[in-house]
């Protein structure tokens, strides 16, 4: 198998590539074009899926879809802000908080079998340990990646859509494990590949 | 769009690979002496060290460096024509105004007095040449200066030209490979130099004063150090961010040397000046202690034959063990893991096993443990406890052996963390599946929970650590002193708060132990598992691992953003 390495932008700052944003999020972020401070929107999208989640939305394949808008709506056009602002670094964090806590939320109104939302989630878990990493080494993302994992926002409003269909959820879960895995791998492979010498490992962390 | 418009490929260009700069303007640069007869110790690794023979301390020193992940090796020498040669000799004729005047450590019984026998054949820029391009890898950049202010403006024009880091050190250094790698261990970030115990201070030993693992004064044959606590065995390394500084500083100074503002400083001082004014300009310079390495700067044969024995008589092997294994972990890794991991590293390191393949070992035993764990009996989850605990201590050999052998690679941090993530979850997820399996009850709630809490705490503490990187925020800039001042500010009454300890090193030990435990680190995490899971089943281990992160998390989340807050004040 041959791997070709491409050339890749370097993200502005590792928080604003910790935020995982979609093509959605992008673009609702290049409208406002960063002058939107992206942390209090961000807190205002959590406590308000939180309430929505808490008056049972994510029991309706219909209404559940207003809990990714409205994060959406809310978090979205901080996705171009430069992220400098001190306590900027809780954005990341919060959207964790909004994905996930939505996840578990359709997985537990549409009782779908715990062993696939363990291992759906376990997908996005990777994808978001591995963006560390590689902001870390300094093995960048590709810009697709970013597109074809869908980001936070498009993550939320399919698991909303096919959350009632667990043979859709299977179908996200495998679709998702591909692209993290089969992307980062043959990236890593090919990163170490051309490299001779590089940073220690950090073990054990 | 939120990217910038520079561009890199993914992994080699971006690994920052050390330069060194060898100051090879003294008469003991030239040496070629016969090294110490002692036998090496069988199955040690490849560390650059030379065989017992005649040494040719340059060709010894580059033969070091290219072990180490150096990768450009540039050299000042004299010219054998220039004016200067005869200039530099003389100055080394007086004794250097040293406050300091004790000049060699007490066990060799040489002073500085003593070492008549050598003065005055400067190796030339050719024999310096020669003598390098006989130590292996790297070729040699050789630059020709002829006196102490011209070596000092090379030195900016290397600082200015080469993209960093940079290693300094002096042509006449005898050290351990291992002294070396430590400092220019590309993980520590910014400026740094090696320094040594406060005895044996001498006009090649000068005298600094180390204030919470800190250089905050240098001294030389014109800088004074009030209340010196520890030396300067010679070498420093100067970061990236810093390189600007250096050139400022060389060329400062060599104005100033030109000038005849610094009195006669001797010219073997050259590296000894730079870190005074890297230190008073305010550059944030850490302090790599030897601990008990030796790297010490010779003046002449019987001097660095002496210093060659003493190299012989410290286990420079288990010495880099220690290192290896990182002291700043958890409780349970640093007494259940880390007391008895440095032999399985020794062990692997004769195997040849590469770290990579450690890890691999590593996921074998923890799917082991998945399977026994899954079978949710007290015998399987005995099993799969013991099983884990295993790969749990590989997966700390795998990083101490990539640390010991010097191998570690971008790769190999990754599978690292990854691996070590998915053998958590597989762990969780197997104890989950069990406890159904045995108590038909569902505990798969607790085990994603315990899986998201720990998600969102590695989200917590990487946007803020990545946000404020150490080698940016972390170390702050100390007060610029002129350089034109002889003496040093009294280390408790300087302004801007000098006498104020930086940072929090000081902290009960027991209170240190329990800052650890609290942020539940993986050590304690496995233990969980492998304590609770046996005696209390998967459901209470659940629920401690839930009820021990979620404090972790509050603790972790309210210190970042007290400090974040703090830090933008001021």
């Amino acid at each position: 198998m041959s791997v070709t390495v491409q050339m890749v932008p370097v993200p502005r700052s590792p928080v604003i590539a910790y935020r995982d944003d979609g093509g959605l999020a992008r673009t609702m972020g290049s409208v406002v074009a960063g002058q939107l401070p992206p942390l209090p929107p961000a807190i205002a999208g959590a406590f308000v899926s939180g309430v929505l989640i808490a008056v049972g939305v994510a029991r309706s394949p219909t209404l559940s879809v207003f809990v990714p808008v409205v994060a959406l709506l809310l978090a979205g056009p901080g996705s171009s802000h430069a992220h400098d602002g001190r306590l900027d670094w809780l954005v990341p964090p919060v959207l964790r908080l909004i994905e996930y806590g939505f996840t578990v939320a359709v997985a537990v109104a549409w009782s779908l079998p715990w062993p696939l939302a363990f291992a759906l989630l376990g997908a996005i878990l990777f994808h978001h340990y591995d963006l560390v990493q590689r902001m870390r080494q300094r093995v960048y993302p590709p810009r697709w990646l970013a597109t074809a994992g869908l980001g936070w926002e498009g993550r939320m409003l399919v698991v909303a859509l096919v959350g009632a269909m667990p043979v859709l959820v299977v179908l996200l879960t495998i679709y998702l494990w591909g692209v993290f895995l089969w992307e980062s791998v043959t990236c890593w492979a090919a990163a170490s590949g051309s490299a001779a010498a590089a940073g220690p490992a950090d073990a054990g962390e | 769009m939120p990217d910038s418009a520079v561009v890199l490929p993914p992994g080699l260009n971006a690994v920052p690979h050390t330069a060194a700069l060898i100051l090879a303007t003294t008469p003991a640069a030239g040496l070629t002496v016969t090294g110490p007869q002692a036998a090496k110790a069988p199955g040690k690794p490849d560390d650059g060290e030379p065989s017992p023979g005649p040494v040719a301390l340059l060709a010894r020193l580059a033969a070091q460096l290219g072990a180490l992940p150096v990768a450009r090796l540039h050299v000042i020498a004299r010219d054998a024509g220039a004016p200067g040669h005869t200039r530099f000799t003389s100055a080394t004729a007086d004794p250097p105004a040293e406050p300091v005047t004790e000049a060699r450590a007490a066990g060799t019984g040489a002073t500085v007095s003593g070492t008549l026998a050598d003065r005055g054949t400067v190796p030339d820029a050719d024999a310096v040449a020669a003598e390098l391009a006989r130590g292996g890898r790297l070729r040699p950049h050789v630059i020709t200066s002829s006196d102490l202010a011209a070596d000092l403006r090379e030195v900016a024009a290397v600082a200015r030209a080469d993209p960093g880091p940079l290693l300094v050190l002096p042509g006449d250094l005898v050290a351990h490979t291992e002294a070396l790698a430590r400092l220019a261990d590309p993980a520590g970030p910014g400026t740094a130099a090696l320094v040594g115990p406060a005895a044996g201070a001498g006009p090649l030993r000068v005298p600094v004063r180390v204030e919470d693992g800190h250089v905050a004064a240098a001294g030389n044959a014109f800088h004074e150090v009030t209340a010196a606590n520890a030396t300067f065995a010679g070498a420093f390394l100067v970061g990236r961010d810093d390189l600007a500084a250096l050139a400022e500083v060389a060329e400062e100074l060599a104005g100033l040397v030109e000038a005849g503002r610094l009195g006669r400083p001797p010219a073997a001082q050259a590296g000894e000046l730079l870190l005074t004014g890297l230190v008073r300009s305010g550059v944030p310079v850490r302090a790599v202690p030897l601990g008990p390495l030796h790297a010490r700067r010779i003046a002449d044969r019987a001097a660095a034959e002496a210093e060659l024995a003493g190299l012989a008589g410290v286990d420079e092997e288990r010495a880099r063990l220690e290192a290896a294994i990182k002291t700043d972990d958890g409780v349970f890794t640093r007494y259940a893991v880390s007391s008895w991991s440095g032999h399985l590293v020794r062990l692997a390191a004769r195997a040849k096993l590469t770290p990579n393949a450690v890890t691999g070992i590593s996921v074998g035993l923890a799917a082991i443990a998945a399977v026994w764990f899954s079978a949710g009996t007290r015998i399987g989850l005995l099993a799969g406890a013991a099983a884990f605990y295993l790969s749990f201590v590989l997966d700390c050999v795998d990083g101490q052996l990539a640390r010991f052998t010097r191998r570690g690679t971008a790769l190999g941090s990754w599978l690292d963390t990854i691996c070590g993530r998915g053998k958590e979850f597989a762990a969780y997820a197997a104890l989950a599946a069990g406890y159904g399996a045995v108590h038909g009850q569902d505990v798969w709630p607790l085990a994603i929970g315990a899986m998201l809490l720990l998600a969102l705490r590695h989200a917590i503490g990487s946007a803020y650590a990545d946000a404020f990187p150490p080698d940016r925020g972390g170390a702050r800039r100390g007060p610029a002193r002129s350089l034109t001042l002889p003496y040093d500010l009294d280390p408790y009454d300087g302004e801007a708060g000098g006498g104020r300890p930086r940072g929090r090193a000081r902290r009960a030990p027991r209170l240190v132990w329990a800052r650890r435990m609290v942020v539940l680190p993986i050590g304690e995490r496995t233990a969980v598992i492998c304590l609770v899971a046996p005696v209390f089943e998967a459901r209470v281990t659940f629920l401690v691992l839930l009820a021990w992160g979620g404090v972790a998390t509050l603790y972790m989340l309210a210190g970042r953003i007290v400090r974040s807050l703090r830090r933008a004040e001021g």
